[in-house]
């Protein structure tokens, strides 16, 4: 009879455990143990909604379950597939379409479309969350692409800190300027990723892709891709002014900028925290300008950054709490209280901790972002983003930044090619 | 006692328990219930009984550790030949495809580079690691003093874990500030920038050289073991003959390790085909598709692109490939 009882109360705990869980509403997006000031600041944040919105629904046992996970597509899909996803979560802007593809996300444009802020979010991020017609995410912790700039070896070098490089030929002589084997300092940190070259295909007046859901065109093997990776080439083989591994990641060249190895290097601000908190920076030796314009004069850069997005599965009562967690977290109110709180608790203050409803608003120092808004673009939503992006990125940027005699064009006409026949 | 006495005890011993003389003072162990009788043991009450039948004990034994491979050996490696045979996705429904996963790994160009790249580095690694351990062991057979001390430097590498191992060589080849070309540059050529990690054609060579490193170690350890067993008369008696060193290796040391060798072989073979943790860390399969494996190809197609069901083909072909291998090895060296 013992064994029975065992296997009973062995079945029936996790069944009952799930029947208690069934009626919370759980988000994802709380800051892992290590980054405890962050952390305490997000559970105030928590605390403070959970109590007011009880109040508001006239529900004393809502009750929110917290969970410090970061996205991670193999780990994220299948739980939110098998049903047991979290009511809100924050993923990556490159994940939200093939995740609301999959019916994985709630649309959430009769929220928004009623929401006083949407008008202060830049359009670009709104493109961004935006499938077949419906809003699947609202944008929270977004970036666009910049320079970053060592002071100390910026000035050393004779610029000045309000005379950013203003075109690819000022970034190019800095570089050179900047760069001093000597002493291990590299001139320009640049990572080959698809992102940051597509930055400087539009900067020379061209696109990665063209077209649209009805159907993509690659156009990256056109000649103002040609130009750009052709002038990028010119940095690594000619003027040897890039980091010492051609292939480093981006924070593999973070860590060299905070080190002093790297005098400049394309990055997003959101790396600020890293740079401060983890390597020892120290910010005010930072300098962050706009990518400098290419031959059309366009200062293009790619806007990235999470996403709130809330569960197709979720159910009504929990779909509402999600959205006023969302407009919550969102609001002007709370950005200047998380503002505050950070600066109380010595947190390095970066546009990307808050969302982009106060980049726009009075907080000092973030003009710079709306300056790169205006001409930034997200990630484009191609059905097989990842497998291209890979692709690309291992099987013709790393041949173009390794191979001095590589034929630019050839491999770029041949990539295309690839491209269109795997993969759309 | 000395080694020698204890070892003709032993054997004294051991002669008894084999029906020998009984040496005196070693018991003979007394047969248990149903060597003597199957039926008796049977016939005890309650779970006496049962665990009295013949096989009972040794299959209660064995019962936890088969359950653990079924579940975590057999079990996925059932699953992954299942999945072969499905256009599988994380949310869809799977598809049977019948051999569609297989017939495109057999048309698929990056399958047959990762093939090329994976001999390359079998090659690599036997034609520049397999004599290393050997001689490693050979020396440390023949050193009077400090065998201990040799042995435990040169098993570290394979004690390290090979996640930061693999890290630290990350840095140690960096072709900019990288411990190897800080060394080299201190040669009178002056500095030297060696991209040992982002040029296509070293690529591979680092990579051979960071396994090497870490499992030479262990073999030359394996090799040892074998060689302790040479009893030392036979080298005594060499020695009075008037054999060199040379000779003492050739004629001695290299016959009796050639199983030892055979089973070596066998198994870098295998490891190599295998390999996955170091190209994953050190260059990602890079540069430019450089020195992508079969199981790094495998880790993108399954994680990276989704595409399960032909990860899964690839992962059976592989195994199939590995199964062949070694059953012919196996055949010849009985045959031998």
């Amino acid at each position: 009879m013992k064994p029975l009882r065992v296997l009973v109360f062995g079945l029936a705990f996790p069944a009952a455990a799930c029947a208690a869980e069934a009626g919370v509403f759980s988000v994802w997006n709380r800051p892992p143990a290590a980054r405890a000031a962050e952390r305490k600041i997000w559970d105030e944040e928590l605390a403070d909604f959970s109590a007011t919105y009880a109040r508001t629904i006239g529900e004393p046992t809502f009750k929110v379950n917290a969970v410090s996970r970061e996205y991670v597509a193999q780990q994220f899909v299948p739980v939110m597939a098998g049903g047991k996803g979290p009511d809100v979560a924050k993923v990556r802007a490159e994940a939200l379409p093939s995740l609301a593809r999959q019916g994985l996300l709630a649309s959430l444009k009769s929220e928004v479309d009623g929401w006083d802020q949407r008008a202060f979010v830049p359009q670009v991020f709104w493109d961004a969350a935006t499938v077949e017609g419906k809003i699947y995410g609202v944008p929270c912790d977004s970036y666009v692409t910049v320079l970053m700039v060592r002071k100390d070896l910026w000035v050393q070098a004779g610029y000045s800190i309000d005379q950013p490089p203003a075109d690819w030929a000022a970034l190019e002589a800095a570089a050179k300027r900047l760069n001093d084997p000597a002493r291990g300092v590299a001139g320009f940190g640049f990572s080959p990723t698809i992102e940051a070259v597509g930055d400087f295909v539009r900067q020379a007046g061209g696109e990665l892709f063209r077209g649209g859901p009805a159907g993509w065109e690659p156009s990256f093997q056109e000649n103002p891709g040609t130009a750009a990776l052709t002038y990028l080439r010119r940095l690594r083989f000619e003027d040897g002014v890039l980091q010492s591994d051609p292939l480093a990641s981006r924070e593999e060249l973070a860590q060299l900028f905070a080190l002093g190895r790297l005098a400049m290097m394309m990055g997003v601000p959101d790396q600020m925290p890293d740079l401060i908190s983890r390597y020892g920076m120290d910010p005010g030796e930072l300098l962050l300008f706009p990518l400098p314009a290419g031959p059309t004069g366009v200062h293009a850069a790619h806007a990235g950054g999470e996403y709130f997005v809330v569960n197709a599965s979720a159910t009504p009562r929990n779909k509402a709490a999600a959205w006023a967690y969302i407009r919550t977290q969102l609001s002007p109110g709370n950005q200047l209280y998380r503002w505050r709180r950070m600066n109380e608790l010595g947190l390095p203050i970066f546009p990307g901790a808050f969302s982009t409803t106060a980049h726009l608003s009075q907080l000092p120092g973030f003009q710079l972002m709306e300056q790169a808004l205006s001409s930034a673009r997200p990630e484009p939503a191609l059905p097989k983003w990842p497998q291209i992006k890979d692709d690309l990125e291992s099987g013709v940027l790393e041949l173009l930044f390794t191979q001095a005699d590589a034929d630019v064009s050839g491999e770029l006409r041949e990539a295309a090619e690839r491209v269109r026949e795997l993969y759309l | 006692m000395n080694p020698r006495e204890e070892d003709s005890r032993l054997e004294r011993a051991y002669e008894g328990l084999l029906g020998g003389d009984v040496d005196e003072g070693v018991a003979p162990i007394p047969a248990t219930p149903w060597e003597e009788s199957p039926e008796a043991g049977a016939r005890l009450p309650g779970w006496g009984g049962f665990f009295a039948r013949p096989g009972v004990v040794a299959w209660t034994f064995l019962l936890p550790a088969l359950a653990a491979f079924f579940v975590f050996s057999w079990l996925p490696l059932l699953r992954g030949l299942v999945l072969s045979f499905q256009d599988f996705g994380l949310v869809k429904e799977a598809n049977w495809v019948g051999l569609d996963n297989y017939l495109r790994a057999m048309s698929d160009p990056q399958v047959i580079a990762t093939l090329v790249h994976a001999i390359a580095f079998c090659a690599l690694s036997l034609a520049l690691g397999f004599w290393a351990p050997v001689a490693l062991a050979l020396y440390a057979n023949e050193l009077r003093r400090g065998r201990g001390l040799l042995k435990a430097v040169f098993f570290l590498p394979f004690l390290t874990p090979t996640v930061p191992a693999v890290l630290v060589w990350r840095w140690i080849l960096d072709g900019g500030y990288g411990a190897l070309n800080a060394v080299l540059s201190l040669g009178p050529w002056g500095p030297v920038r060696i991209p040992w990690l982002t040029d296509p054609a070293l690529a591979l060579l680092s990579l051979v050289l960071v396994f090497l490193w870490k499992t030479t170690g262990w073999n030359a350890l394996i090799y040892q073991a074998a060689l302790r067993d040479v009893p030392a008369e036979v080298y005594e008696i060499a020695e009075l003959d008037g054999t060199g060193l040379w000779q003492r290796i050739r004629a001695v040391s290299l016959p009796i390790l050639r199983p030892t060798m055979a089973f070596l072989l066998l198994m870098q073979v295998i490891t190599t085909l295998q390999i996955f943790t170091e190209v994953h860390l050190l260059t990602g399969g890079g540069p430019a598709n450089s020195t992508e494996m079969i199981a790094t190809y495998m880790y993108k197609r399954s994680f990276l692109y989704l595409d399960i069901g032909y990860a899964a083909a690839l992962g059976v072909l592989l195994f199939l490939a590995l199964l062949g291998f070694t059953a012919a090895r196996l055949r010849s060296l009985e045959e031998s």
